[in-house]
């Protein structure tokens, strides 16, 4: 078997075995009492859509509960999106990813979007403070798509 | 039957038209696509134009435009900036131009666009966007 020797490995295999799981179904994630949690805020996009959580090297299936997922925090981990669809006369599909590391009592916010056959899932930290409500966060790692 | 008939033939009409400039949410023409917005992050509206596979992206371009105009009027709102993306939002890169692109075999696209008071930099006229759109959504259509 092949060497796991960076993150973005370790990535895409935790994204690969949550697509082979995802035949008979992830585990849908349950915090633990007390235990402490960011909250993501999910665009109208996919306010009620589902989203993939990998947290070291196990992938769970989070569930929005009005438009917020509650991640657990001060570690890394990958978050996901699985889309099908159908076109016009095509079937499409994609699986953005990106990983971050949540700190407690942080906001953030999740965009997912589709254009020009690509699709992206981007993350943010909630900023009040501007116009447009968020800003970078600095531990945000993009994921390459698989081709 | 009658009204089952009546409802396929409808389809099958609708079906072979281009989108026009309606709601996504209008109940028979939105079969088709159309315009829509969503609110946030901040103060941003996300604003987008689904058009089927007989649209051409002339035409998807001057829906999208016009709805803004349009969104920025209701707000009382002169002016209006378009970005392509949230990063060019937090950026504050503005675009004037879209980049419509084909996705599922059909034309559409969105931006995120913000409301403005006063004029500043990279910011449209909601009253010349829509002036220069006006027949594609209301006039008879000249353009090649």
């Amino acid at each position: 078997m092949k060497n796991i020797t960076s993150l973005s490995q370790l990535l895409s295999l935790c994204i690969a075995t949550a697509a082979l799981c995802a035949c008979k179904g992830l585990p849908t994630y349950q915090p633990q009492p007390n235990q402490p949690l960011a909250t993501i805020k999910l665009s109208p996009t996919i306010a009620t859509d589902t989203l993939g959580m990998c947290d070291s090297a196990v992938c769970y299936v989070l569930k929005p509960i009005h438009g917020e997922l509650q991640v657990p925090v001060d570690h890394r981990l990958v978050l996901y999106k699985v889309l099908v669809a159908s076109g016009y006369r095509v079937m499409y599909s994609c699986t953005p990813a990106l990983s971050f590391v949540p700190y407690a009592g942080t906001t953030y916010y999740v965009d997912f979007a589709l254009r020009a056959e690509h699709c992206f899932l981007n993350l943010y930290r909630e900023n009040p403070g501007s116009r447009v409500g968020i800003a970078f966060d600095p531990t945000v790692r993009g994921i390459p798509a698989k081709r | 039957m009658q009204k089952q008939t009546g409802l396929l033939a409808l389809m099958i009409a609708l079906g072979g038209c281009a989108t026009g400039y309606h709601d996504t949410r209008s109940p028979i023409a939105g079969w088709t696509g159309g315009y829509w917005d969503q609110p946030g992050p901040g103060q941003l509206v996300k604003v987008g134009f689904d058009g089927n596979g007989y649209i051409d992206r002339e035409t998807t371009n001057a829906y999208l435009m016009y709805h803004c105009a349009e969104l920025a009027q209701q707000r009382n709102k002169p002016y209006f900036r378009m970005y392509a993306s949230l990063n060019d939002a937090i950026r504050d890169q503005p675009v004037k131009e879209l980049a419509i692109g084909r996705v599922g075999g059909k034309l559409d696209d969105w931006m995120f666009v913000l409301f403005d008071d006063q004029e500043v930099s990279g910011d449209l006229s909601a009253t010349a966007v829509k002036q220069q759109y006006e027949s594609y959504v209301h006039g008879k259509q000249t353009h090649s």
